[in-house]
C-alpha cells in the first residue's frame, strides 16, 4: 500500500481484505499525537457524512495524526450485501480497524471518533479496543427510540410526494430506512442497544441535547454545536452533512490530547 | 482476480476507484451521480457493480476529480475536459487490471451527462446507460403533464404545495445543477454515437416527470434518426424516484442494466 500525493491510501484489509478503508498518513511530525479511528454511521447517515470524514481525517493529518476511515462489512465498498450489516460483525471489523491502525501508524496511543450509530459502537467497544480517548457525535444510547424514528421516517419517505408520484404502500412493511435493507437480526440488536459511556477521557458533541447529563461519568466533557445537525428530517436525507465547527472541536480536543 | 480490489490511478495518481471482477472484454464504468462518491445513491452503484461481476463484466467505480476519495489532477482543466481524462484513466485502468478493450458508461443525473460527454467523443466507449439523462419537454409532454391536472383541482392544490415546499426547503443552498445543453447539439452527439455503433439505454425515473414523462418523448425531441434507432432503448420506471430510494427500485433498475448489457454485450455470459 504506498499513499498518494495527499497522503491517502484506499486499499482494502481485514480477513480476506473484506474491510475498504482510506488511510491518511500524517503530515506533520508532532511528538504524541495519536492515531484516529474515525467510525462511520449506518445507512444513509454513512452517505451524507463521507465528505465531512474525509475533511476531518484529512485535518487530523495535517495535525500530525495517522488516521483511518473505513466502511463496516455490509456497508460502502466492504464486501457484504446492504442487509448483511449487522452490530456483531461492525464489532469485529472495529477490532480489525484498530489493529490495522496501530499497525499502519505506528503510534502507542489511538482515539475514536464516530458520529451516531458510529459513535455507540466505540462506546461499547472502546475499553476491549484499548482505545485512549473518544470524541463521540450525537451518539445514538436509546437503539428502541431509534428504531421507532427511523420506521416512521421510512412511513414519510414511502409516502413523500416529492419523492414518489405515488405512494409507494408496497415498500412496507419496513425492511429497509432511508434506502438501506434492515435485517430483522440488525432491528432486534438496536431494541436492545442501550449506550452507555466507557470510563475514558470522553468529548460528546452534542447538537440536540437529548442525552440525560445525569448518565454522563465525570471524564465526560460536552460540547454543544451551535446548530443541531438534521439527521433524520425527511427532506435533508439527500443533503451532504458538514460542519467546520464539528471538525475543529475534534481537531482541537485531539491537538490538546496530545 | 477474485475480488474487489481498491485502486489509487489517474495522470496524477489523485483518483480513487474499486475495480470489480469478470472475464469480459467490455467492461463497465460506473460514475458519480451528483456529489455523492462512488458507492452511489443508497450503495446504487455498489450493488450494480457486484451483479455485473456475477453476470461477467469487469466494473470501475471511481471518484471524479474532487469528488468522493479523489483529489485534484493539479492541473487547470475545463470540467467537461477533466471528466474526459478521468474517465480517459478510468478505462486506462480498465484495460490495465482487466483486459477491457472496450467500455459501456454508466451515470446517473449529472453521471449520465458527464457519460454523455465522453461517449460523444471517446471512440472506445460502445455502450451508455443514462439514467435520468438528457430529454426535453416537448409538446407532447406538457400535453400529458398538464391536461390531467387542470382537470382535477385537488392536483393542482398538490402541484402548487410542491412547489412551495421545494422553494422552501431549498431556501439558500447552492443549486450544483449544471446547465443542460441544447437539444439540437444533442441530438447531433446522439445521432453520431448511434452511428458508430454505440448502444445507448436511456432509463427515466418518475423523478424525472419534470421533463419526462412517456417513452415515446425521446422520439418527439431527437426525431426518429434517433428516437426509433435499433442501437437506442428507452424505459420509463415511472413508480421509482430520481435517487431510487427504495431496494425494490434498485433490484429492479439492476435487472434492467444486467439484461440489457447480456443483450447488447453477450460475452458477458456467466451470469
Amino acid at each position: 500500500m504506498t499513499a498518494r500525493s495527499d497522503g491517502t491510501a484506499p486499499h482494502h484489509f481485514g480477513t480476506d481484505q473484506e474491510l475498504f478503508g482510506v488511510y491518511h498518513a500524517p503530515a506533520a511530525t508532532r511528538p504524541g499525537a495519536g492515531a484516529v479511528l474515525l467510525c462511520p454511521p449506518f445507512g444513509q447517515e454513512y452517505i451524507r457524512t463521507h465528505r465531512l470524514y474525509r475533511q476531518l481525517a484529512t485535518q487530523l493529518a495535517s495535525r500530525g495524526h495517522p488516521c483511518l476511515r473505513f466502511d463496516y462489512y455490509g456497508s460502502g465498498d466492504s464486501a457484504g450485501e446492504t442487509g448483511d450489516f449487522e452490530l456483531g460483525r461492525c464489532g469485529l471489523d472495529l477490532q480489525a480497524a484498530a489493529a490495522h491502525l496501530r499497525e499502519l501508524g505506528g503510534r502507542p496511543h489511538v482515539h475514536g471518533f464516530g458520529a451516531r450509530l458510529g459513535a455507540s459502537l466505540l462506546m461499547r467497544h472502546a475499553t476491549a479496543l484499548k482505545l485512549d480517548r473518544l470524541v463521540l457525535w450525537d451518539p445514538i444510547v436509546d437503539g428502541a427510540g431509534l428504531v421507532a424514528r427511523m420506521d416512521a421516517l421510512q412511513v414519510e419517505l414511502a409516502r413523500d410526494p416529492d419523492r414518489f408520484r405515488t405512494p409507494r404502500e408496497s415498500a412496507l412493511p419496513l425492511g429497509e430506512w432511508c434506502g438501506f435493507a434492515v435485517s430483522e437480526r440488525l432491528r432486534e440488536q438496536l431494541m436492545q442497544l442501550r449506550a452507555t459511556f466507557p470510563p475514558l477521557p470522553t468529548l460528546l458533541i452534542e447538537s440536540e441535547g437529548s442525552i440525560a447529563r445525569e448518565t454522563l461519568p465525570p471524564s465526560c466533557r460536552l460540547a454543544p454545536l451551535s446548530q443541531a445537525t438534521p439527521w433524520e428530517e425527511l427532506q435533508r436525507q439527500e443533503i451532504a452533512v458538514l460542519s467546520h465547527e464539528l471538525v475543529r472541536l475534534v481537531c482541537d480536543a485531539l491537538e490538546n490530547a496530545a | 482476480m477474485s475480488r474487489e480490489r481498491a485502486f489509487s490511478f489517474g495522470r496524477a495518481r489523485h483518483l480513487a476507484g474499486i475495480v470489480g471482477p469478470g472475464t469480459a472484454r467490455t467492461g463497465v464504468i460506473l460514475l458519480n451521480a451528483g456529489l455523492v462518491h462512488r458507492v452511489g445513491p443508497f450503495r446504487m452503484n455498489v450493488e450494480l457493480a457486484r451483479r455485473l461481476n456475477e453476470a461477467g463484466y469487469p466494473t470501475l467505480r471511481f471518484d471524479l476529480s474532487t469528488l468522493g476519495d479523489s483529489a485534484v489532477a493539479g492541473v487547470a482543466e475545463a470540467p467537461q475536459e477533466q471528466v474526459r481524462r478521468d474517465v480517459a484513466d478510468a478505462m486506462e485502468l480498465l484495460a490495465a487490471e482487466a483486459g477491457c478493450t472496450r467500455f459501456v458508461l454508466v451515470g446517473l443525473c449529472s453521471g449520465a451527462a458527464n457519460a454523455h460527454v465522453v461517449a460523444a467523443s471517446d471512440p472506445r466507449v460502445v455502450g451508455a446507460v443514462f439514467l435520468d439523462g438528457h430529454a426535453y419537454p416537448t409538446m407532447g409532454f406538457h400535453l400529458r403533464h398538464y391536461l390531467p391536472r387542470l382537470r382535477d383541482p385537488r392536483r393542482v392544490v398538490r402541484f402548487l404545495g410542491r412547489r412551495k415546499r421545494r422553494a422552501d426547503a431549498q431556501g439558500g443552498e447552492a443549486d450544483f445543477q449544471t446547465g443542460r445543453p441544447a437539444r439540437g447539439q444533442v441530438r447531433t452527439e446522439l445521432a453520431a454515437m448511434l452511428a458508430r455503433g454505440v448502444r445507448l439505454s436511456f432509463i427515466f425515473s418518475g423523478g424525472a416527470s419534470g421533463y419526462f414523462n412517456h417513452p415515446r418523448q425521446l422520439l418527439e425531441c431527437f426525431g426518429k434518426g434517433v428516437g426509433r434507432h435499433p442501437g437506442l432503448s428507452v424505459r420509463w420506471l415511472a413508480d421509482a424516484d430520481h435517487t431510487y430510494s427504495l431496494a425494490e427500485d434498485r433490484r429492479q433498475l439492476t435487472e434492467l442494466v444486467r439484461s440489457w448489457m447480456l443483450e447488447q454485450f453477450p460475452e458477458g455470459g456467466s451470469g
